[in-house]
């Protein structure tokens, strides 16, 4: 019984920890240190790849 | 509740995210340095019955479309309906940023001119007469204090009780945009019309200075005089190295270390203990004891305990940030960086690559040239980004634990060499063209804000937080699931685990680098996910979660390890090879998926993969060959 509520604890833990992963991929966001224009004081996340991408020079 | 939308433009580090952050209490990064803003912000204030939306843009020196910093300011400008914006300048700067004012009105954009950094301009000695400012442009003017909770008040009340429309440009701007219009539509070339605009610009400054600005009384300031020592041509470069010297020696030696070590003892001690003996009390099956205890709070154990390290580090480069001193690295930087091919304000991006290489890679795009954003892009990697810190802080304190601080310290310095020697590489051969030019502004000193180092400090460290709480979390958990089992299930063997065969696989390709084992291998292949993940490998691996960097308990930890497996994997160079290998290699996931994006492409990311994993094998070689040869083990 005691494994089950473990092992249960454990697979909500691991589901939030992979569904942050995958947002991360999904949104092109990343939790890394320093980002440029820091990370928004709103939201506490770091500008997206996406938004970058809007600023991206025309080569 | 009636709204009003405000835009905060001006040029580089002129204070306006400080304004900013200070109008909305956001926490945008202020650095001290051009093209810190390289994209808008957006924040919100209630004033009174007013709700203002302030927009923070990117600073920008002109609006001429060359930049993608001025191509977002005109744009944003041009296209969106504001009931207000804000040109913060720099008021002990103030000859240079009228230029910008003036390209703006030149736009029809009617200004609010902010006098920011006016207790630096009577510092200098330097007197602007608001009301002659005002007539000379014929927009409204006001003064503050970045920092000054009653500047940020009163500006407030500025946006609130001032109407743009009451006001039109002086008869003396009106003369100078008619003018303007009459080059625009004349028949002269693109370069002979820049340079008859850039001449009525400058004739206009010279007027509205003459008519509203006292400088017979300025001297040289105290930054002026601080730079004839700290970027002088001879001595700044030595005291720049002592001075990241002094950042190694009290983030692994002198402060950072005793925190390290009582977050280790607490985690991998009491925590460790108390929930083995819980779990055994609880009577959960061994396995998922085994998966808690050698999985979980080994792996993401062994990285959290570098959260001490991590933050320390962080402070203190926000700290030199704030002081204004990051700016003079560029300019110490400049001469190495034009002889690889590139300009000192490649330096900037690279610089983030400290932190974190995905915001570096990003943060590539303020640069002006193709060349240089190709070149910044492919080698940023090659630095020692806050993940590969604790590969570097274990190696060196297990394997040189009197020489810790100096071993990681030539670790940096391995990673800028590498980054440097590659862009002359790339520089001269795939990347031949002119390099352009670089025009840097050396911002004040000052004494930082506590407030906002303490808030970047934060926002930077708390990335690596919440990265062992998910992705390493999750690793763990696999690196464990891995190394225990195999296609007959459980296995108390590791070396006959999924790990052990993946391993294998890739510890063929580092015989000749000293470290030829599964292990090392696994800890290589995962550190391609995260490099922090190299540490949590390494710790279900060995059972390790008790890595102290302490010199004397690292002797006893290595001891422990010794016994446990990782001694027989590793001697001292071989270790030293690791960590070389490790700093160089193929970075990891995001990073690679950033280069696809801002590179343009699966052949750049690909190319940086292969590339930086050719360059580490070869280096990595030559260190245990090398070693060896010179009688080392």
């Amino acid at each position: 019984m005691a494994t089950l509520i473990v092992g249960v604890l454990l697979c909500v833990a691991l589901y939030f920890a992979l569904r942050h992963v995958v947002r991360n991929v999904k949104e092109g966001r990343t939790d890394c240190a320093g980002c440029p224009g820091g990370c928004h004081g709103c939201s506490g996340h770091c500008t997206t790849l996406k938004d970058m991408q809007k600023l991206k020079p025309q080569h | 509740m009636s709204t009003l939308a405000v835009a905060l433009t001006g040029n580089p580090n002129t204070g306006k995210s400080t304004i900013f952050n200070e109008l909305t209490g956001a926490r945008q990064k202020i650095g001290n340095w051009p093209g810190v803003t390289v994209d808008k912000k957006v924040g919100y204030v209630r004033h009174g019955d007013r709700a203002i939306s302030i927009v923070d843009l990117p600073g920008t020196y002109s609006v001429n479309y060359r930049s993608p910093e001025e191509k977002i300011v005109i744009d944003y400008l041009m296209n969106n309906k504001l009931d207000m914006v804000v040109d913060v300048v720099d008021s002990s700067n103030i000859e240079r940023n009228l230029f910008l004012t003036i390209q703006l009105l030149e736009q029809g954009i009617p200004l609010l001119i902010d006098l920011n950094m006016q207790d630096e301009a009577k510092k200098r000695g330097m007197h602007i007469d608001l009301r002659k400012l005002e007539d000379a442009i014929g927009m409204p003017v006001v003064e503050t204090v970045g920092r000054s909770h009653k500047s940020t008040e009163k500006l407030l009340d500025v946006f609130t009780d001032t109407v743009m429309s009451n006001y039109r440009v002086s008869p003396m701007v009106q003369e100078h945009i008619e003018k303007v219009h009459e080059i625009n539509a004349s028949t002269l070339s693109a370069e002979e019309k820049d340079e008859k605009l850039s001449e009525l610009r400058y004739a206009l400054i010279d007027q509205i200075m003459a008519a509203a600005v006292d400088i017979s009384h300025a001297g040289p300031t105290v930054s002026e005089k601080i730079d004839k020592y700290l970027a002088n041509g001879v001595l700044a470069l030595p005291i720049f190295l002592v001075i990241l010297y002094l950042v190694f020696q009290i983030t692994f030696e002198w402060v950072g270390v005793p925190l390290q070590d009582a977050l280790d003892g607490l985690i991998n001690e009491d925590f460790l203990e108390w929930t083995a003996g819980a779990l055994e009390d609880a009577g959960v099956a061994d396995w998922m004891q085994s998966l808690i205890t050698d999985g979980i709070i080994a792996g993401v154990g062994a990285v959290v305990t570098f959260v001490p390290l991590i933050f320390i580090m962080f402070f203190l480069l926000s700290f030199l940030d704030g002081t204004g001193y990051m700016a003079r690295i560029a300019f110490i930087m400049d001469p190495i960086m034009r002889r690889c091919g590139l300009t000192g304000k490649g330096i900037m991006p690279l610089m983030m690559g400290f932190g974190c290489g995905v915001p570096a890679i990003m943060g590539a795009r303020a640069l002006d040239s193709e060349k240089d954003r190709k070149i910044s892009i492919l080698v940023t990697p090659f630095l020692t980004c806050s993940a590969k810190l604790p590969v570097m802080a274990l190696f060196a304190a297990m394997f040189f634990p009197e020489q810790a601080a100096n071993v990681v310290f030539a670790m940096y310095i391995l990673g800028v060499v590498m980054a440097i020697i590659v862009a002359k590489g790339l520089g001269s051969t795939m990347f031949k063209t002119q390099g352009s030019t670089f025009l840097l502004e050396l911002p004040p000193y000052r004494i930082p804000d506590m407030k906002t180092v303490l808030l970047e400090t934060w926002d930077k460290g708390k990335g690596y937080l919440v990265k062992a709480g998910t992705i390493i979390f999750a690793m763990s958990v696999l690196i464990w699931f891995l190394s225990n089992f195999n296609m007959g299930g459980m296995t108390e063997e590791m070396d006959e685990s999924f790990l052990a065969t993946l391993g294998g696989w890739m510890s063929n390709l580092f015989a000749l680098q000293g470290f030829g084992t599964w292990e090392a291998g696994a800890a290589v292949l995962s550190g391609i996910m995260a490099k922090e993940t190299v540490i949590s490998t390494i710790g279900v691996l060995y059972g390790v979660a008790d890595v102290s960097t302490e010199a004397a308990d690292a002797i006893e930890s290595a001891g422990t390890m010794m016994g446990t497996g990782m001694g027989t994997a590793f001697t001292t160079l071989s270790a030293l090879a690791f960590m070389v290998f490790s700093q160089l290699y193929t970075p990891c996931a995001t990073a690679l998926g950033t280069i696809k994006k801002e590179a343009g492409g699966w052949k750049w990311m690909i190319f940086s993969a292969v590339y930086q994993f050719a360059i580490a094998w070869f280096v990595a070689l030559l260190v245990y060959q090398g070693g060896r040869l010179l009688g080392f083990e």
